[in-house]
């Protein structure tokens, strides 16, 4: 791939930790919001290990592992603003975490001890969908609400819908993009191509590289390194000033799932080691910590307190886990709909009079 | 001292197998130290250890098939050495819970206790009755009762099926322990009890979903085999043939694609009355191979497009595969028409299963010295012939008898007589 070619995806650190430039997108952060990226990057990798790890201790239903990820989440991270709203998928703890979101309630959805436990009015994240592509449609909506509310000519909040390179083979992605583009809803559409949609490999979904669908669509697209936190936040913080002014956006960020695609998959039976070792080189963690200590922006006792730090974070990880309730039964009738009327309210009271029964007496019933 | 269940490391699986340990007796161990990796129905996975200490015990033998729910390791982290558990608060509670029932509650009689027997164990994770995702996996009242040390070791808590104190009555809980503790040597047994393993109940799945869904009905045959005996002497002999797996199996492999040209119907899916039967473009046989891993049955693809060369080679790849355990999903999924060969076995004939979502399967019967009525220049006299018989078994829904007639008597002129292959 040639400097001119446009499927090149935009990179500004390279995976050997060297600052690059590009024409049309800089990094315009400062050395404090680089070490925040590094932070955040660490640390969620850190409660993706220790969250496949409770999946394996049985603490856990199940968990998607995110590494490999950590790099445009951070971009993104860096970038969002407090009114801004952002849908995502279940793979973006890393970036649910750095917005606010608490350990508690990301692990309580693979606990099966609650579904929606975090406030999205307050985190701005919204409850995660495991419904594959199914949000970038609520995304749309939210981003047409908030468009109604405009005032005048002014900027608006930004709405960020992620969706994986499975979930753009799916109609719910493709009318998202039919309607934002007609309706001109300020909204970004990141397609995270980690390359796999669990076992179907991207190049069997799509003949053209996922960004340039945008085309089809008319609206512009463009392609950034995943793995490459300060492109990451340069496209995505251009691509969400556009749509504060009114128009929909698509980034492809190019990156790759390192893990399975949940704790219940074995990526060995469809992939071979050699692809996988490729990306290893191009770990958007190793490339940035490298950056900083080659500037001295962080040093080898910073990496030793950090690594303390992580320590602690996954202990508090595990212990949060272990500790946490299961959300009374209740709270599915009372949380999910506001006026549930009579035939919920029956069902309810049905449901807590069965559970209060001996389950042997129910089973013979 | 807390010990390490066996995890469900898939959504909803019961079982799994221990592949390899990783740790001995007097090891120390950190937290999120590999201790051992099992095969699940899924996958090979590691699990990594939630506790930091020695280990003290290791309760399962590589090979084990140790059910979820089930302490496989115990790990001394320097806590109090109180029953084996999980080590954490909740854990510690359901316990209490569970052996202490709430005052007033009235104990359970004999008559509730005999009762008792059916619940699910404590441990039963809900989703294990679920079924969909878990596909592999049945429900059942046993599907995750701890067995051995697990009843001693407290309830197990898993995923998805914490206590909420006050939620159950105490009076449940109690019955279900009783249950648990009768099923695990109270008593003597009599019977050799043994347990149904994965294979064992897949296979009685997919058998009982085929007799089911299908209407089986078997037809019979007798055939001179003498030109397929004659035949795979030939190819034998032939330079470009040597090496290859030629057998009279493979004689019919061919002769069944031949005659599916014209009896396209035999070639055909109709899973669960869709509106649509599908008539394969593929012929992709799966044949029946003993091996040491069980049966097994793998698939050559695109039977019709492959010479017999092509073809031995294929099954010739496929048998050692199978052989040696290391069949690919690929190399076994997919078939649209089995043949079962029951000339290993000994057998003259079978009404075999039909499987999957297929809709006829060949048991091909020994080859043997019989007597043959045969005629020459006008009269009939009975010599030893080599002889076999072919059994089809096919789903009468939408195969018609007069179509399975026609496949079978197509493909009896073949057997008999290899050169009508011209014909095609």
């Amino acid at each position: 791939m040639g400097a001119d070619d446009p499927t090149r995806p935009v990179q500004l650190l390279t995976p050997d930790g060297r600052r690059v430039e590009d024409p049309r997108f800089a990094w315009r952060g400062g050395d404090t919001e680089l070490v925040t990226m590094l932070r955040r990057m660490m640390l969620g990798r850190r409660l993706d290990t220790e969250g496949a790890a409770l999946q394996r201790h049985g603490e856990l239903g199940l968990w998607p592992p995110l590494r490999g990820q950590e790099g445009y989440q951070a971009g993104i991270a860096a970038v969002i603003e407090p009114a801004d709203m952002v849908f995502a998928t279940y793979r973006e703890q890393a970036l649910a975490l750095a917005m606010g979101v608490g350990v508690a309630d990301l692990l309580a959805l693979w606990r099966g001890a609650g579904m929606s436990r975090w406030d999205s009015e307050a985190t701005r994240v919204a409850p995660f969908s495991i419904i594959i592509g199914s949000h970038p449609l609520h995304a749309v909506g939210y981003a047409m609400g908030v468009d109604l509310e405009r005032f005048g000519d002014g900027p608006v909040p930004a709405t960020l819908a992620l969706y994986g390179d499975g979930a753009s083979s799916q109609g719910d992605v493709n009318e998202a993009l039919v309607f934002a583009a007609a309706q001109d809803a300020p909204v970004v559409f990141c397609c995270v191509n980690n390359q796999w949609a669990i076992s179907e490999p991207v190049t069997s979904q799509s003949r053209v590289p996922l960004y340039q669908r945008a085309h089809g669509f008319g609206i512009p697209g463009i392609r950034v390194d995943g793995n490459d936190p300060l492109a990451g936040a340069a496209v995505i913080g251009w691509a969400l000033d556009r749509a504060r002014a009114g128009h929909p956006v698509l980034v492809e960020a190019y990156t790759y799932r390192m893990g399975a695609h949940t704790t219940s998959d074995d990526p060995g039976r469809y992939r071979g080691d050699e692809t996988s070792a490729d990306w290893a080189a191009k770990d958007p963690i190793e490339r940035l910590r490298r950056h900083l200590l080659d500037t001295g922006l962080v040093d080898d006792a910073w990496l030793r307190a950090m690594d303390a730090e992580l320590d602690d974070f996954g202990a508090d990880v595990r212990r949060t886990c272990r500790e946490l309730d299961d959300t009374p039964i209740e709270r599915a009738f009372d949380e999910l709909i506001g006026e549930p009327g009579d035939y919920l309210r029956a069902e309810r009271a049905d449901c807590l009079d069965w559970l209060s029964t001996a389950p042997d007496e129910g089973d013979a019933a | 001292m807390p010990s390490y269940l066996m995890p469900d490391a898939g959504e909803g699986l019961i079982e799994a197998v221990i592949v390899e340990w990783h740790v001995s007796v007097g090891d120390r161990v950190a937290v999120n130290d590999d201790l051992l990796s099992v095969e699940t129905a899924k996958s090979v996975v590691e699990l990594p250890s939630p506790f930091a200490g020695t280990v003290t015990r290791i309760l399962a033998a590589e090979g084990d098939t140790v059910e979820v729910g089930t302490p496989v390791v115990v790990i001394d982290d320097g806590s109090e050495p109180a029953d084996a558990n999980r080590g954490d608060e909740r854990s510690r509670e359901h316990q209490e819970a569970a052996e202490s029932p709430a005052p007033g509650t009235p104990h359970p009689g004999a008559s509730q206790d005999d009762g008792a027997v059916e619940g699910p164990a404590p441990g039963a994770p809900r989703y294990a009755s679920r079924g969909a995702e878990g596909a592999a996996e049945p429900s059942g009242p046993a599907a995750a009762a701890p067995s051995g040390p697990a009843s001693e070791a407290g309830a197990p808590i898993l995923v998805g099926y914490g206590a909420t104190p006050g939620r159950v009555p105490p009076r449940a809980r109690r019955r279900r322990e009783h249950a648990v503790d009768r099923r695990t040597g109270a008593r003597p047994r009599r019977d050799d009890l043994q347990d149904a393993d994965a294979v064992r109940r897949a296979t009685a799945r997919n058998v009982t979903a085929s007799k089911d869904g299908k209407v089986h009905t078997t037809a019979f045959v007798e055939v001179d085999a003498g030109a397929v005996v004659d035949l795979v002497a030939t190819l034998r002999a032939r330079r470009d043939f040597a090496g290859l797996h030629v057998t009279p199996l493979l004689i019919w492999c061919k002769a069944v694609c031949l005659a599916m040209r014209t009896n396209p119907i035999i070639n055909a899916s109709w899973p669960s009355e869709h509106d649509r039967i599908t008539l394969h473009e593929s012929v992709n046989i799966g044949f029946a191979a003993d091996t040491p891993h069980g049966l097994l049955v793998p698939v050559i693809r695109d039977a019709q497009d492959r010479d017999l060369k092509d073809m031995a080679a294929e099954l010739g790849r496929l048998v050692k595969l199978a052989k040696a355990g290391q069949l690919q999903p690929a190399d076994y999924s997919g078939g649209t028409f089995s043949i079962t060969n029951l000339g290993g076995l000994g057998l003259d004939a079978g009404t075999p299963i039909i499987s999957g979502d297929e809709s006829a399967i060949l048991a091909i019967g020994s080859i043997r010295r019989r007597p043959w009525v045969s005629e020459r220049d006008g009269e009939e006299f009975i010599e030893p012939r080599w002889t076999s018989s072919m059994s089809l078994s096919f789903d009468h829904r939408l195969i018609d008898g007069v179509e399975a007639a026609r496949f079978l008597s197509d493909l009896a002129a073949l057997i008999t007589n290899p050169a009508l292959a011209m014909m095609y």
